[in-house]
Parts: structure tokens; C-alpha cells; sequence
């Protein structure tokens, strides 16, 4: 088995509450944002990291980019160890797209001053703004505008030239599509996906968006409250969701097709305040299958089949109990 | 023959900018009858907003009505005088809004805007706590009581939108509009919020006009649908119709472009593409021609008609028969 | 580094471009600028030495030869008015500018630095913000002597905390903005992110206040030399042509009045600049970086 691109063993985010003036919190005054999370990607493979709002999903993204401090557990990059102190590999051979486009763009530097901004940084010798523009296929036209002056597709674009400049093995792209209109998303994504097929580069996407990833990841995984609950290939996960969380994901997207509406609630409840986080597993207050078992002890991790990674006590029930839930995911 | 509780007719809309006038909308023709749950959907800069805020008689000043109107139950609404407007809203036309955080104020419970939002009715503020309670409860929110004292950001996501929709069928509204209800909402949320508009469907009397760019949204909810692009209405269908028989090239494509749709897994996804026209000089023929798959010449040159393809059914298109 | 200046102005130029449309910001700005020019261009367009003595042409009403007459003294007011611009605009830039590098500089380490040098420089704000302008002038005088060099120490040890208090508050804004993050994580060293991407963001605001302190500021010179502490005669000054004028108010009421003229155009000159600077600047940064 090939080394991964990126490793990550048993990550652990914790937030200060209470910061005095010079130290930090007592451990019990830490708020809990990511706990033992542990997933690899490998080289020219799209994961696909999935999670609704108190998920971790974007801390999770900062923590691994060395933006976000992080509590215990490994990161490493290409074999090497990623800490606050060795991070320079990491910076050059990675590189992130945030969520707000315009805003992830330095309001007073023009998009030619933007692209070659990496470039700058590490001292390589300098390309030409208009070849790194066309490799995202926007013309040089665009080179004198500023990040406010460019529409939301555009700037993605942008932010996706400037992520290339160093020509990354890795690139973390927080909600690509978000904000995009439905006939524009392919536009970025087939770009990725396209420079990925090339250049063997890896992707690791971060969405909301369950439709989109189903097409663009290889991998997927599943964070709930800061909390792994599935990883496995693609077509599989959702063809056959092990996880009660990743099966009611799925069951609630909203479909477009009228004769496949659904009468009733797959999931009750709303999603438990992180400062409130349910005992046992996260998922419990919500799960169809929960039982006492679930309130009071925390699954771990595990490979149920080739894989297929869940954290369930009774993920071999639930699969089991699929069979006779006909209304299931689309298609 | 009903009058329909919202028509809306030749509606053209501009916006007034330093480069001239933006033609936001040009010439909207819809209707909504009691019981429907029509649907409003496109894409950045079609202009649904612009339409939404019409609806509410609610436009900013630099927009002007060039012509059209919006009747509701008969009556144009934006050649109302100011207060008439004013006593409309609420019971004759009301909004729920995409983000419920913004939509309420921050520094007065929740309870005090309920009962304020009744102020028109003339009820005595213990009828109108007690309507505002009872909507709650209409809404499966647990413990209306305590959520009466509450600010809106003590409270959850999926509770705020339930309660700007409480807030919205307060008065009893004519027509609901819901802007864009769940986009602000993650996946689970969203499905209950869904699902929780569906129920009102029994209690609430009058149309529900829902206001997306969501395919799903509309898929789930509605009966009817109107498509929009680059301010026009391009096609207009009962649900099923649309999604399964759809003959506009734009609606097509947009059906196409939704990835809950594509049944294989394709590692290239589709776009339209091309850029909408700058609605300050919208193209003398179609607007969607120069990013359409099956333009013809006629179609650059001449403004599309509108074909009636059945009773239900029209389209905007040179290249469509009945 | 002409193309780090023309960084650095090319924003400013946009943003001057749009004053064109507001009336009153132009009008603010034409004010200035014929203020500026008076004030460099004194030597060439002044009719006459400000100090040149004419003890037998006192008081005299305008005339063709005295456009603004004369003054007890016999010197020629226009002349002394248009070197009294280079006084009035001289000190207050200067000190307005350089207690705004300063705010601008300490601004920024405190916002961008950690937080133990923030809560220090804190303090130092806190307590240089706590002297009365006035006062604090008046005692400062009476130790070094009144002078152009006091007036501008005193000026800027009193308001550079106001300054370096908002520069702070933008820069921490600032610092957690999402191109911020960005750069960091593209591996930027602070430096760069200061002098790059958080400097030429935070000098908007600043701009603004700069301009409309410093009306504030000559008024206080045209205070402090009319109680005769500001800057010595017989260098002309509009407040000593004020004192000049009030003493001597019986014999003509010329001096006071034309004293008074360039003060008020002048704070109204500044005034309109930077109210229409800041309707320029700030929603548009507004919309372009806060979210």
C-alpha cells in the first residue's frame, strides 16, 4: 500500500473558554470541537468530507492547513509530521480554497498580484499571471480587476489559479460550490476534477452538498458534532449507508422529482448545540435505533467490511434492517 | 370563475443605476389560486427577488413599475396608497424570509414581535398571545410559552425558521411567500421544515407562493412552477410536467445541471455555459439564445412567443410545439 | 518601489475618483487643495513681505494697493494671511501626520500582535487619551516655551491613541478575515501580511479622521498663539492676527474679520473632504472585506 498524502491519527481540536490573560483554560473549561478524528487520503484520490452545521467539518480543514492549533493526534503530510513548528512542507505542497471567494481574496491586490502571490511568498521565479489564469480558463482580461469586481464563479476560479501557483500535491477546498448556481458548480468542479486526472493531484472536499460529492469524491466521510461516523467509497456509502446519520443524510435531501416524495420524517430533533453534546454517541438524541446502550458509551470507530469504516454498536443490525426500508436513497 | 387570489400581469420592472435603467423584470404573467402551492424558481439574476418584493408592495426606491400589475384578489396592490400597502401585509400578502435570524429583532423577545405583528387585527393583547401560542404550537414547537420569552438567537436554526413561519401565518395571510425558506438550513433541517409546510397546506386557506433556486425545494413542495430567466418567465408547468416533461431548453439544461438528478456517476459534470445577459440591454430576441443547445437564427433576431403547449402548460420558446 | 507607491495610491486615487459625484465632497476638496497651493506657492503670490513694516499706513481699509488693507503695524493683512497659511496648514499636517504614523504603526502591533503587547499598548493609549488637549498644552508651554516644535509635540502625544485605538480596532477585525487566513496559509510571514494586506486596508478609516482633525488642530495653534503660547511673531499666524485684531478692534474691525475668514473656510474645507471621504471609503470597504 502506498503511503498516503495525508495522514490523520486520532485529531483532537479543543477551544479555550475562559483565556486569562497569559494561560490557557483548565482542561474541563475546553470546549470540544473534533475528537479523534483518523483518515487517509492517497494520492490522486477525491475524499469527500461531509457534515451539517456543528460538524467540524471547517475546523477540521483549518486544523489540518495549520491554521487551527490543534489539542493531540498527527497530522503528516507525505510521511512527514505536520506541527506548528515544521509546517514549510506542508505550505508548499498544499493549499487551500475557503468558503467565501471574494473575501478569501486581499481586497486591495489586483487578480495578476493575487495568482502570483504564492509564488512571491516562496521566492520561485515568477510566472506569468495570464498562464496561471488560463489554466483555470479565465482570460487575461481579469488580470487588472480586483477580488469585489469579479462574480462569485469567477473569483472560485481565481482562488483556484492562486491554489495551483506552487503546483500542490494536495488541495483542501472548503464548500466549492457554495453560493454557486446549480448551472456553474460543474464549471470548478470539472476543473478539479481535471487537474486531479492530470497532474494526479488530491483533493479533499468539504461540502454539505451530498448530490455533488456523490459525483466528485472517491471517498467520502461523514462528521457529526465533531465526530467520524462513516467513511467508505462513494458509490457504496450511499447505495448502502451503514450509519443510522448517513442513511437519514441521504433519505432528507430534498428531490427534485415530485413522484418521489416522501410522507414522512426520516430524522426528528434538530442538531444538539455542541456546548450541549449528548453522552455516549453524539447521534443518539436522533438515531431510530438508538438504545440504552448509546446513551452511555461512546462507539469507536471501525471496519465493519473492506472499507467501510462506521461508528455504531450496531452497525450489522442496521445493515441488515436495510433490506426492508424500501423508500430508500435515491437511485 | 374564481379571481385568483394573486394575479400578477405584465409586470415590467426597472431599476434605476448610473449606466441606465436595469430591466429586472419584463413582463411576468402569474397566477396563484387558494389551495395551490405554486413555485418560483432560477438562478441568480433572474429576478425572483425583484418579483418577491413586489408581491409585498415592498420595492426600494430606485425600482419603478414600468408597467403591470399585482392584483391580489382582484385589487393592484402597487397603486395602493402607502397605507393601504401597509394594512395588506401581514393579512393579505406575508413573507417568510430565507434567514430567520435577521428577520426578527434582536433585542425584543420573540413573544412581544408575535403580539406586535397583530397589531392591525384589533384583538385585545391577550387574544393575540394566545393566537401567538397556538401558531406556535401549529408549528411543532414544544413549550410555546417559554419560547415567547425568548431572543432569537437563544434558540436553533430549524426553531427560527418555524417561527418566521409562525410569524408569517399569524394574520391568516391571502398569500405566503416563502423566500427561499430553506437555504440558510442544513439537509435534516431542511426536510423537516419541508415537511412542516406541507402540513400547513390543510390549515392555511389561501396560496402559498415558495420562491427558489432549489430544484428539490420546489420538487417537494409544489403543485405548479414557474421557471424563470434573465427576468422573463421561460416556462410554466404543473410539477410533474415539469420535471418529467419539460420543454424549454433552459429548464431542460437546469434539470440536467442538478446532480440529484444525474443517475450515473459522472466524473464531468454538466453546465450551462455562457453568462446572462446584462439586463441593462437584454437581447432583442431570446435571452437564452446564446447559451441554448438548439438556437436558431429566429431566435437571436426575434422575442420568442409564448406557446401554450396544453391548458397548463406554456413555454417562451421559437422551437417548441404544442 | 515606484510600483510599491503606486500600490499604495492606486487605491487612494480610486477612491478620490468617485468624489467627483458629491458636490460637497468636491467643494470640500477644491477648498483644500487652493489652501495648499496658497500655502507653497506663498513666496510667488504674496503682494507683499508679511513682516515689512509701514508704521504710516496703519489700519488702513482694503484698497487697490492693500487688497485686505493693513494692520496696526502697517503690514499688508493679505500677505500675512497667505503666509499664514503655510503656519496653519504646515503645523497641522505635519502633526497630524505624524501622530498618525504613529497611531498607524502602534495600531497595528496592537492588533495584530499577541496579547500581551496589546493590553500593553492599551494602557498607553488609556493614558496619553486622558490629558485634556487644552491643558495639557498650556502646561507643556509653560516648561518648554511656546514654539511651532511644542505645538506639534503636544499634538501628537494627544491624539495618537485616538488613532492607534481605531486603527486597532479595524486591524483586529482584520486579522481574522478570510484572505488573511488565506495568505497564512500560503505561508506569508506577519510582515507581509501587516504591510500588504493589513495596512493598506486599515488606512481608510484613518484617512478620515486625519482630515477632519486637522481644522481641529489649526484652530487650536489660531487658539493657543491668540493667547500668544503658539507660534512666535512676528511669524504671521491667523490667531496672532486674531489677538492683533480683537486688541485693536476699536480702530478697525478689517484685522478680526479677515483673520476669521480663512479658519472657517478652511475647517469647513476639511470638514466637507472628509465627510465625503468617508462616504466613499467606508461602505465600500464595508462591502468588500466585513462579512
Amino acid at each position: 500500500m502506498t503511503q498516503p498524502i495525508l495522514s490523520v491519527i486520532d485529531l483532537s481540536v479543543d477551544l479555550d473558554l475562559h483565556r486569562g490573560f497569559f494561560g490557557k483554560s483548565k482542561p474541563e473549561q475546553a470546549l470540544n470541537l473534533l475528537k479523534e478524528i483518523t483518515f487517509d487520503l492517497h494520492a490522486a484520490e477525491t475524499l469527500g468530507l461531509v457534515g451539517e452545521s456543528g460538524s467540524g467539518k471547517s475546523t477540521l480543514a483549518r486544523a489540518i492547513m495549520g491554521l487551527q492549533a490543534i489539542s493531540s493526534g498527527q497530522i503528516s503530510f507525505e510521511g512527514h509530521p505536520v506541527s506548528a513548528a515544521k509546517i514549510s512542507h506542508l505550505r508548499q505542497g498544499a493549499a487551500m480554497m475557503f468558503q467565501d471567494p471574494i473575501g478569501s481574496l486581499s481586497p486591495r491586490m489586483t487578480v495578476a498580484a493575487l495568482v502570483t502571490e504564492p509564488l512571491v511568498i516562496h521566492g520561485q521565479p515568477k510566472q506569468s499571471a495570464n498562464t496561471l489564469l488560463a489554466r483555470v480558463g479565465l482570460p487575461p482580461e481579469l488580470a487588472d480587476r480586483y477580488p469585489h469586481q469579479l462574480s462569485g464563479g469567477q473569483a472560485r476560479r481565481v482562488c483556484l489559479a492562486r491554489a495551483l501557483a506552487l503546483g500542490p500535491r494536495l488541495i483542501v477546498a472548503d464548500e466549492p460550490t457554495a453560493g454557486l448556481d446549480v448551472s456553474i458548480q460543474g464549471e470548478v468542479l470539472n476543473l478539479m476534477t481535471d487537474l486531479k486526472d492530470r497532474e494526479g493531484l488530491s483533493l479533499l472536499i468539504i461540502s454539505h452538498n451530498l448530490a455533488m460529492l456523490r459525483h466528485v469524491s472517491d471517498r467520502v466521510a461523514i462528521l457529526y458534532l465533531g465526530r467520524l461516523m462513516e467513511t467508505g467509497p462513494t458509490e457504496e456509502l450511499f447505495s448502502r449507508p451503514m450509519h443510522p446519520y448517513t442513511y437519514s443524510l441521504i433519505a432528507s435531501e430534498p428531490q427534485p422529482d415530485p413522484r418521489k416524495r416522501r410522507d414522512d420524517l426520516v430524522i426528528k430533533g434538530e442538531i444538539p448545540s455542541v456546548l450541549r453534546r449528548p453522552s455516549g454517541c453524539v447521534f443518539h438524541s436522533r438515531c431510530p435505533i438508538a438504545r440504552d446502550l448509546c446513551r452511555k458509551e461512546e462507539p469507536a470507530l471501525r471496519e465493519v467490511t473492506t472499507g467501510r469504516q462506521v461508528s455504531c454498536h450496531f452497525a450489522e443490525d442496521f445493515k441488515n434492517q436495510q433490506g426492508e426500508r424500501n423508500e430508500l436513497v435515491h437511485k | 370563475m374564481n379571481v385568483p387570489l394573486l394575479d400578477i400581469r405584465g409586470l415590467h420592472l426597472d431599476y434605476n443605476g448610473k449606466d441606465g435603467p436595469a430591466h429586472a423584470l419584463r413582463g411576468i404573467d402569474l397566477t396563484a389560486d387558494a389551495g395551490e402551492v405554486i413555485g418560483i424558481v432560477g438562478e441568480s439574476g433572474c429576478g425572483k427577488s425583484s418579483l418577491a418584493l413586489a408581491m409585498t408592495a415592498l420595492l426600494p426606491r430606485n425600482a419603478k413599475v414600468t408597467s403591470g400589475e399585482v392584483r391580489l384578489s382582484g385589487q393592484d396592490i402597487l397603486s395602493m396608497d402607502a397605507s393601504s400597502q401597509r394594512a395588506m401585509r401581514g393579512s393579505g400578502v406575508s413573507m417568510i424570509f430565507q434567514d430567520p435570524m435577521t428577520a426578527f429583532n434582536p433585542v425584543l423577545t420573540l413573544g412581544k414581535q408575535l403580539v406586535d405583528f397583530q397589531r392591525g387585527t384589533g384583538l385585545s393583547r391577550a387574544e393575540r398571545r394566545t393566537r401567538a401560542e397556538e401558531m406556535l404550537e401549529r408549528v411543532s414547537l414544544a413549550d410555546p410559552v417559554a419560547i415567547m420569552g425568548r431572543f432569537v438567537h437563544e434558540i436553533s436554526g430549524g426553531m427560527r425558521q418555524r417561527i418566521g413561519i409562525a410569524a408569517a401565518m399569524l394574520n391568516h395571510p391571502k398569500v405566503l411567500i416563502a423566500d427561499e425558506p430553506t437555504t440558510a438550513l442544513d439537509v435534516t433541517v431542511e426536510a423537516q421544515i419541508i415537511h412542516l409546510l406541507r402540513g400547513l397546506r390543510q390549515d392555511h386557506h389561501g396560496a402559498i407562493v415558495v420562491i427558489t433556486h432549489h430544484l428539490g425545494v420546489v420538487g417537494e413542495l409544489c403543485d405548479r412552477v414557474y421557471v424563470m430567466y434573465a427576468g422573463q418567465v421561460v416556462e410554466t408547468a404543473p410539477i410533474d410536467t415539469l420535471y418529467h416533461a419539460a420543454k424549454h431548453p433552459y429548464t431542460q439544461a437546469l434539470i440536467a445541471c442538478d446532480p440529484a438528478n444525474l443517475t450515473q456517476k459522472t466524473r464531468v459534470l454538466p453546465t450551462i455555459a455562457g453568462r446572462l445577459p446584462d439586463m441593462r440591454a437584454p437581447p432583442k430576441g431570446c435571452s437564452f439564445a446564446d447559451r441554448c443547445p438548439i438556437a436558431q437564427p429566429v431566435c437571436m433576431q426575434v422575442a420568442p412567443p409564448r406557446v401554450d403547449l396544453t391548458s397548463d402548460h406554456s413555454a417562451l420558446c421559437h422551437m417548441v410545439q404544442p | 518601489m515606484r510600483s510599491g507607491v503606486k500600490r499604495l495610491t492606486k487605491p487612494l486615487a480610486d477612491a478620490f475618483a468617485p468624489l467627483m459625484g458629491d458636490r460637497m465632497g468636491m467643494f470640500g476638496a477644491t477648498l483644500v487643495v487652493t489652501f495648499l497651493l496658497v500655502a507653497i506657492c506663498a513666496p510667488l503670490i504674496s503682494p507683499y513681505d508679511p513682516t515689512a513694516l509701514d508704521v504710516t499706513n496703519r489700519f488702513a481699509s482694503p484698497n487697490w494697493s492693500h487688497w485686505a488693507g493693513t494692520d496696526q503695524l502697517g503690514r499688508d493683512i493679505l500677505s500675512r494671511l497667505i503666509w499664514g497659511t503655510r503656519s496653519a496648514l504646515g503645523l497641522a499636517i505635519t502633526s497630524v501626520g505624524i501622530a498618525g504614523l504613529i497611531g498607524l504603526a502602534l495600531g497595528l502591533i496592537a492588533g495584530y500582535g499577541p496579547r500581551w503587547l496589546d493590553a500593553l499598548l492599551i494602557l498607553i493609549f488609556d493614558a496619553f487619551s486622558s490629558l485634556p488637549m487644552v491643558m495639557f498644552a498650556l502646561a507643556v508651554i509653560t516648561v518648554l516655551g511656546p514654539g511651532t516644535g511644542t505645538l506639534i509635540l503636544v499634538i501628537v502625544l494627544v491624539s495618537f491613541p485616538g488613532y492607534g485605538r481605531l486603527v486597532r480596532a479595524q486591524t483586529l477585525t482584520l486579522r481574522n478575515a478570510e484572505f488573511v487566513q488565506a495568505e497564512q496559509v500560503m505561508g506569508a510571514s506577519h510582515a507581509r501580511i501587516l504591510f500588504r494586506h493589513l495596512l493598506p486596508n486599515v488606512v481608510g478609516p484613518i484617512i478620515i479622521v486625519l482630515s477632519m482633525d486637522i481644522p481641529v488642530v489649526i484652530m487650536l495653534e489660531a487658539g493657543l498663539s491668540f493667547l500668544n503660547l503658539g507660534v512666535k511673531p512676528p511669524t504671521p499666524s491667523w490667531g496672532n492676527m486674531l489677538y492683533d485684531g480683537y486688541t485693536s478692534l476699536r480702530q478697525s474691525p478689517v484685522l478680526v474679520i479677515a483673520a476669521g475668514v480663512p479658519l472657517i473656510l478652511i475647517t469647513l474645507g476639511f470638514t466637507f473632504l472628509g465627510e465625503g471621504l468617508r462616504d466613499l471609503l467606508d461602505p465600500r470597504l464595508r462591502n468588500r472585506i466585513l462579512r
